[in-house]
C-alpha cells in the first residue's frame, strides 16, 4: 500500500490516480461521519463529495503536523457545518424542549449490546442542532465556547442544546436496549 | 457519584470511533469532474499573446527598415539638374509596376519604340504626389497607373517609380554608366551569434502543487550562442543551421542550505535530501550539505526533519537562502529563413525547429561569489526539441560582412521534465546579435 505522503504527492501533482486512492483510503470512514452529521444519506452523500473537493483544494495547505485523518476529518465536520448553516432556519428545536429527563438514563450495562450501527440510527435522529452540537462536544471534543463560534449561539445554548440532546439519547438507547432485551428473551 | 452525561458522551464516542460505512458507489463520479475543472487552458492564449509581440515588434522593425533602407540604398537615376522640365517617357499601354527590378534587366525587355507613346511630360511632383498629366492619361485611356510617381530633389528612384517600358534614349551610356554590375550571388553565410536569454515556462497543468512550486521559483538570466551557417537556396529563402550553446536555470527561493553536516550525517543514504522542482526532482550528492525549506513543506523530502535534527544548535556553516539549478544545452538547429527587405538593411523572418541535448546539469548555491555544489537535478530529459520564430535584421556593411540583430521567441514543445504532473513548457525570449560573412 502506498505512504499517505507519496498518494499526497500524487493527488497535488493532479494526479487522478492518486486521487482515487484517497478517495477509496477514507471514504467508508468519512462517510460514517457524514451520516452522523446528516439527517438523511442524500444530504450525507452531499457532505461527502463537497468534502472531498475541498480536501482536493486544500491538500497544498497540510503542513504534515498532526494525523492526515484527523485533518480530513475536520474537513469534513466543517462542510457538514456549512450544509447545516445554509438550511438551518428549516429547522425548529423548541418543538422537542419539553422531553422530560425522569428515567431517561439507563444502566451502564445496558450500553454494551447497542453496535455502532445502532449508535448511528440514534444518533441521527436528534433533531439537527442537538445532533451537531452533540457531535462537536461529545466526538470531536469541542468546547461550549467553540461550538457557540462555529454555529453562530450562545455559549448558554450549546450547553442547553447538548444537554437536552444527551436527554434524547439515553433515552433512545433505552428503548433500543429494552426491545433488545424483550427480542432476545422471547 | 457517576456523571451520566459524560457516561453517554463515552458510548458513542467510542461506539462510533471506527466506524465505516461505504458510500454509494457513484460518488466518486461527481467528484471527479469538480476536480479537473480549475484547470484553464490558458496556455494556448499566452503563446498567441507572445507570438503577437514578436510580431508587433517585428513589423514596426519592418517599417523602421524600409524607411531607413530608402534613405540609404535606393538605387536611382540622376536627371541632369539643368533640364527640370525635362520630360520623361511615359508609355500609354504595357505599363506595370516594376519595384526593385533593376533596370539593366528590363533592357532586354524593350519593345519596340514605335509602340511606346512617348515625350508625354511629367511635372517634377512632391513626394507622395501623383502627376496631374498622369492622372489625365488615365481618365483618357483607361487604367494605366497603380500607384504614386515619386520625385525628390530631381531624383527620380526607379524601385518606386513607375519604369515599364522607358524611352530608351534614358539606357543612352550617360545614364547606365554608374549602375554597378550585377554582384556574384554569394550563396553561404556563416554567423557567430550571442544573445542574453529571458527563461520562464507555460504551467500546463495548473494542479495545487506545480502552481505552488512555480510561486517559488524565479528564472535567472540566461544566455544562448553559437555559430550558424545558412545557404541561400533562392533570393528569399534559405535554410541555416549551426550550433548553439545555452544556459538556463531556476532560483529556488526559500531554501536555506549549510556546509559542514558531514559531521552530523548518520545514516548510508546516497542521497540525504530530495527537493520537488518543476524541472524534476533535485537530489543531493554530497553529504556535506544540509537543506531546510522555509516557506513550504512540500518541497523538501528528507529524513533529518526539524524534529530530529535542529541546524542552528549544530555547528554547520550557513551558505544561502535560495538553490540554483542550472541546465546547459547543445542546441541544433534547423530553421528556414524568409528575406522579407533585401537592402542595405535587410529583414529576414526565420522560423524552425532545434533538438536540444542536455550536457550539464547542476544545482548549487552561491558562497561568496562562488558556487557550492550541492547536487543535480534527476528525472530532467536528455533532449528537450524547441520551436523558434523570429525577426532577424541585417545590416550589410560591404558584400560580404553583415551585422546582424535577431529578436527570437522559442518554445520548447516538451517540457523539461517527465515527471507526472509537471508539464511546465519552458520559453525564452532573447536577442541575438553577431557578424556575418558571405561566401
Amino acid at each position: 500500500m502506498p505512504e499517505i505522503k507519496n498518494i499526497i504527492k500524487g493527488c497535488l501533482l493532479g494526479n487522478r490516480r492518486d486521487q482515487e486512492l484517497l478517495y477509496r483510503r477514507y471514504a467508508a470512514k468519512l462517510y460514517a461521519v457524514c451520516l452522523q452529521y446528516s439527517g438523511n444519506d442524500e444530504e450525507a452523500r452531499d457532505i461527502l463529495q463537497e468534502g472531498f473537493i475541498k480536501i482536493f483544494e486544500n491538500l497544498v495547505h497540510y503542513k504534515y503536523e498532526g494525523s492526515f485523518d484527523g485533518w480530513v476529518r475536520r474537513i469534513v465536520v466543517n462542510t457538514a457545518l456549512e450544509k447545516y448553516r445554509s438550511k438551518h432556519n428549516l429547522y425548529r428545536v423548541d418543538d422537542i424542549d419539553q422531553i422530560p429527563e425522569q428515567n431517561a438514563e439507563p444502566d451502564n450495562e445496558d450500553y454494551a449490546g447497542l453496535g455502532a450501527r445502532d449508535l448511528m440510527e440514534i444518533i441521527r435522529e436528534l433533531p439537527p442542532r442537538y445532533r451537531i452540537v452533540f457531535n462537536l462536544f461529545a466526538i470531536e471534543g469541542y468546547s461550549h465556547k467553540e461550538i457557540s463560534d462555529m454555529m453562530s449561539i450562545s455559549e448558554g445554548t450549546s450547553k442547553s442544546n447538548l444537554s437536552r440532546a444527551r436527554v434524547i439519547l439515553q433515552r433512545r438507547v433505552g428503548s433500543y436496549t429494552g426491545l433488545k432485551k424483550n427480542l432476545i428473551n422471547g | 457519584m457517576v456523571d451520566r452525561g459524560a457516561n453517554i458522551d463515552i458510548v458513542f464516542r467510542n461506539g462510533l470511533k471506527d466506524y465505516e460505512v461505504l458510500p454509494p458507489a457513484d460518488a466518486w463520479d461527481k467528484i471527479r469532474p469538480a476536480v479537473r475543472k480549475n484547470q484553464k487552458p490558458v496556455i494556448v492564449l499566452r503563446v498567441a499573446a507572445m507570438i503577437a509581440v514578436v510580431f508587433s515588434l517585428s513589423f514596426l522593425a519592418y517599417k523602421w527598415s524600409t524607411n531607413l533602407s530608402d534613405r540609404l540604398g535606393s538605387f536611382s537615376f540622376a536627371v541632369n539638374p539643368e533640364s527640370e522640365n525635362q520630360s520623361v517617357a511615359v508609355p500609354q499601354r504595357n505599363m506595370y509596376r516594376q519595384a526593385a527590378i533593376p533596370v539593366i534587366a528590363k533592357q532586354e525587355q524593350q519593345e519596340p519604340v514605335s509602340d511606346v507613346v512617348t515625350d508625354i511630360p511629367i511635372p517634377v511632383a512632391n513626394d507622395n504626389q501623383v502627376s496631374p498629366v498622369l492622372n489625365n492619361i488615365e481618365a483618357e485611356n483607361g487604367p494605366t497607373f497603380k500607384g504614386t510617381l515619386k520625385s525628390k530633389n530631381n531624383i527620380i528612384p526607379l524601385e518606386k517609380s513607375y519604369t515599364g517600358q522607358l524611352n530608351p534614349n534614358l539606357y543612352s551610356p550617360a545614364f547606365v554608366s554608374d549602375i554597378p554590375e550585377k554582384p556574384e550571388d554569394k550563396k553561404w553565410t556563416i554567423a557567430a551569434l550571442v544573445s542574453p536569454t529571458y527563461y520562464s515556462g507555460f504551467n500546463s497543468d495548473h494542479n495545487a502543487l506545480t502552481s505552488m512550486l512555480v510561486s517559488k521559483e524565479q528564472a535567472v538570466i540566461s544566455y544562448s550562442g553559437g555559430v550558424a551557417f545558412a545557404y541561400k537556396i533562392n533570393k528569399r529563402f534559405s535554410v541555416q543551421s549551426g550550433l548553439y550553446y545555452s544556459s538556463l536555470g531556476n532560483e529556488l527561493s526559500g531554501i536555506s542550505s549549510y556546509s559542514g553536516f558531514y559531521n552530523y550525517d548518520r545514516t548510508k543514504n546516497d542521497h540525504n535530501f530530495e527537493v520537488l522542482t518543476t524541472n524534476g526532482t533535485v537530489y543531493t550528492s554530497t553529504s556535506d550539505v544540509f537543506l531546510i525549506d522555509k516557506i513550504s513543506t512540500i518541497r523538501i523530502s528528507t529524513n533529518y526533519t526539524s524534529d530530529m535534527f535542529d541546524p542552528t544548535k549544530a555547528n554547520l556553516k550557513y551558505l544561502d537562502n535560495s538553490l540554483t539549478q542550472n541546465f546547459s544545452y547543445l542546441e541544433l538547429p534547423l530553421f528556414v529563413k524568409y528575406k522579407l527587405v533585401d537592402k542595405t538593411l535587410g529583414i529576414n523572418v526565420i522560423g524552425g525547429l532545434s533538438s536540444n541535448f542536455l550536457v550539464n546539469n547542476t544545482v548549487y548555491s552561491s558562497l561568496n561569489g562562488g558556487k557550492y555544489q550541492v547536487g543535480k537535478t534527476e528525472g530532467v530529459n536528455p533532449i528537450a526539441f524547441s520551436s523558434s520564430l523570429g525577426m532577424g535584421m541585417e545590416y550589410n556593411f560591404s558584400r560580404n560582412i553583415s551585422l546582424n540583430f535577431e529578436p527570437t521567441f522559442r518554445y520548447y514543445i516538451n517540457p523539461f521534465t517527465g515527471a507526472d504532473g509537471m508539464r511546465i513548457h519552458p520559453y525564452s525570449f532573447g536577442i541575438f546579435s553577431g557578424l556575418s560573412y558571405k561566401f
